[in-house]
């Protein structure tokens, strides 16, 4: 525990504001010239001691919750945006990819901090199915990122960036869905159930094999391609927000 | 024999296969597939007391014993779709694996195919479970033997659970014997995401409640687990190899 002698509620509005400050640093990155880099670095620093934080609060990795899970993907995102952006500045990928990484800073801040892990959550296939979850969500972000760039640019060295980006997050999202179902084999005794939020799951990773499948197609490459690449990421974007709001979904043990 | 004997199931299978390895024809079952998992979600949310069942039973047992098409057309549509799919991919597999290829670009060529055999024993596995499988949840009190099976049976011996300073339960632990043929095991204990597994069977501990001293536990079998298993992990390790040669050897080449 780090606060001694201080309520729920003002420990929650802590982190709350934790998130809020990189969430703002992000959005100052864009600044131009160096200023905007060291604004993402500081905010790149920030977010990572929030997420240092938060575990030692939990005294868990900071994976589970959606206040701490959103917060990942979104550090994930930030980060891949650096990668795919150091050595070429593909153009207009800093202000379509960091307004998107504050924004889903400000959701993952609006979802109260829990600070029980139920026992069930309690496995190390679980962290590392959310771990996986959210670095092949940032991979499939970025990668519709520079999907934007392209459509703007025309530069076709991005669309293949783009599909490099999809490529690996959807291996990394298959990651996920093995431990994750492994986990909850060993919780609770099967690795499937007939729930919208598995169907989505599923809808989402076939969605991007079709797109992989496609790009390999003659004519398919380039615009059409860029532009499912872009609605796979809506798409993943629906299964993890969309399902509880716009879906109703039943109460699971999970 | 006239030639048009000989060439007319030559044309059929020419047809046949060019259309199971045309991957704008597979790409668009892919998309019916998406869309029919989508509006699967619909009337799953939509008939809660109709599907409760569903993930009791092995499917294909629950499909025969729940018809009203209106309701579940869409899981007929899935399985079909899905059997199109799968024998596409072996199409395509087969066709992959025959082409000669340069040893420099063997990883290039062999691991689409690695991912394809991984996506087809992951469908392999998810065939199994959904028509063998066993699953059934038992409420037990603490020394009460409960029968499973014809010569299956488990009792409860002790039941204890840790609690936070609010009382949320952090852990529990439910203490049991297996009894085989009438030979009991020694006691074992297990808690949430640490079942035990005797045979092919495992069993789960859902719930417990100390004062009462009662343990809701699971028991399963799931045939088709370990070929899921299996299979994701080959579509992974193919997926990597697939990242490593297209990126960083040699980009594959375009089909219609």
């Amino acid at each position: 525990m780090i606060f001694c002698g201080v309520g729920e509620e003002g420990r929650s509005l802590f982190y709350v504001m934790l998130l809020l400050i990189p969430a703002v640093l992000y959005a100052m990155g864009l600044s131009e010239g160096r200023k905007g880099g060291y604004f993402f670095s500081a905010a790149v620093i920030f977010h990572i001691t929030t997420l240092i934080l938060r575990g030692l609060e939990l005294g868990a990795l900071p994976f589970t919750e959606k206040h701490d899970n959103i917060s990942l993907m979104a550090l994930f995102l930030a980060l891949f945006y650096y990668y795919f952006n150091k050595g070429k500045r593909i153009k207009h990928l800093d202000i379509i990819s960091l307004p998107i990484v504050s924004v889903l800073l400000c959701i993952a801040a609006s979802y109260e901090p829990l600070n029980t892990i139920p026992p069930f959550q309690k496995s190390p296939w679980f962290y590392l199915h959310s771990f996986f979850y959210s670095l092949g969500y940032a991979l499939f972000g970025t990668a519709a990122c520079i999907g934007v760039s392209y459509l703007l640019t025309g530069d076709a060295e991005h669309e293949g960036d783009q599909y490099k980006g999809a490529v690996i997050g959807w291996i990394l999202f298959s990651v996920s869905l093995v431990t994750g179902g492994i986990w909850f084999f060993t919780a609770y005794g099967t690795y499937w159930l007939w729930t919208p939020k598995e169907l989505w799951i599923s809808a989402t990773w076939f969605y991007y094999g079709l797109y992989l499948h496609l790009r390999l197609v003659k004519g398919f490459k380039g615009r059409p391609a860029a532009a499912i690449g872009i609605a796979g990421f809506c798409i993943a974007l629906f299964t993890y927000f969309g399902l509880g709001t716009v879906i109703p979904c039943p109460p699971t043990q999970f | 024999m006239p030639a048009d004997t000989i060439l007319k199931p030559m044309k059929i299978l020419k047809t046949i296969n060019n259309f199971f390895l045309s991957l704008k024809i597979m790409s668009g079952f892919f998309f019916v597939f998406i869309l029919v998992a989508c509006a699967g979600s619909l009337f799953l949310t939509q008939n809660l007391a109709f599907f409760s069942g569903i993930d009791e039973t092995p499917l294909f047992r629950w499909l025969s014993e729940n018809k009203n098409l209106k309701l579940i057309w869409w899981i007929y549509a899935l399985i079909v779709l899905l059997g199109i799919i799968a024998t596409g991919t072996i199409f395509c597999t087969i066709e992959g694996l025959l082409k000669r290829v340069n040893r420099k670009l063997l990883v290039a060529k062999l691991s689409p195919q690695i991912m394809h055999i991984g996506a087809l024993l992951m469908l392999f596995g998810n065939l199994l479970t959904a028509s063998a499988g066993f699953k059934a949840d038992i409420l037990l009190k603490a020394g009460e033997v409960r029968t499973v099976l014809e010569d299956k049976a488990v009792r409860l011996e002790s039941v204890s659970v840790e609690t936070d300073k609010n009382g949320y339960p952090t852990n529990w632990e439910a203490g049991l014997r297996w009894i085989e043929n009438g030979s009991e095991s020694v006691e074992h204990k297990i808690s949430p995401t640490h079942p035990l597994y005797f045979g092919q069977y495992g069993i789960y501990s859902q719930a417990v409640s100390a004062g009462e001293k009662t343990a809701l536990i699971r028991v399963c079998k799931d045939p088709g687990a370990i070929w899921a298993l299996a299979g994701g992990l080959l579509l992974i390790a193919g997926g990597l190899g697939f990242f490593y040669s297209h990126f960083y050897v040699k980009p594959l080449s375009g089909r219609t």
